[in-house]
């Protein structure tokens, strides 16, 4: 829930059904909403700029063509939806383009459930903070 | 193969991700069912997979009154009766979990098959 008291909308990013499935199950359990999950860029890309979500959870690896970051610059075209970022262990590459995007280190994969729900609940204040102006 | 799943539960439905991870297929899941009309209009789905357990699921309701005439469809529940629903109310075929759950990759190839034509 975030402070106005409506459960946080969240729509997770990720290219595995059974990986989508549990984070699914994890982010309801912790009383968030999830909105939908998306296998790929594109698909993203529609679903963030219809559903509106108040945080997206994005694998970095995914089917097609693009990344979760080239799937995050275009959200960032019409969503301002704050994007937690999961990514294996080994991608370095990745983790230098994260942090030229959103200046956030991403969630190392395999995510256990706190680490996954902390990391929303942090990306969620940091949007009620913008929403009231104080950043 | 791009698919819509509608599960009105998650854990139940936990076989159908499984067989849709195994068959690699590109997947849309959604939870906020109101809004399915919408993205069937934005994404080009080649079937759509339908798990409803209760006879008021709107999951169901979608299936009956939103399900395009050329997108093939699979309906899966828990609930034996529930199967007779999802036929009535278009699945092209329907599996009951978890007496069918191996059934789920054959069924899913059917899908497939029928989505190509």
């Amino acid at each position: 829930m975030d402070r106005s008291g409506k459960a946080l909308r969240v729509l997770i990013v990720e290219d595995e059904a059974l990986v989508a499935l549990d984070y699914a199950l994890t982010i309801e359990d912790a009383g968030a909403y999830v909105v939908g999950t998306a296998s790929t860029a594109d698909a993203a890309e529609k679903l963030a700029k219809a559903l509106r979500p108040d945080v997206i959870v994005m694998d970095v690896s995914l089917m097609g063509t693009k990344d979760g970051i080239e799937a995050a610059h275009a959200i960032r075209a019409s969503s301002a939806a704050p994007i937690v970022f999961l990514t294996g262990p080994s991608a370095a590459g990745a983790h230098a383009r994260i942090r030229a995007f959103n200046g956030s280190a991403p969630v190392t994969k395999p995510a256990d459930n706190r680490t996954l729900i902390s990391a929303i609940a942090r990306a969620a204040g940091l949007m009620l903070l913008l929403c009231l102006g104080v950043l | 193969m791009r698919c819509l799943f509608l599960p009105d539960e998650l854990e139940a439905f936990r076989p159908v991700a499984a067989a849709i991870q195994d068959h690699r297929l590109e997947f849309v899941l959604l939870r906020e069912f109101q809004t399915a009309r919408l993205i069937l209009d934005l994404i080009d789905f080649d079937a759509l997979i339908v798990g409803a357990n209760a006879i008021d699921s709107p999951t169901l309701q979608f299936l009956k009154q939103c399900k395009p005439t050329d997108m093939p469809a699979l309906g899966i529940t828990c609930v034996p009766w529930m199967c007779e629903e999802l036929a009535a109310a278009g699945a092209d075929r329907v599996l009951l979990l978890p007496d069918q759950t191996t059934h789920l990759n054959t069924a899913i190839a059917e899908l497939q098959r029928r989505s190509m034509r």
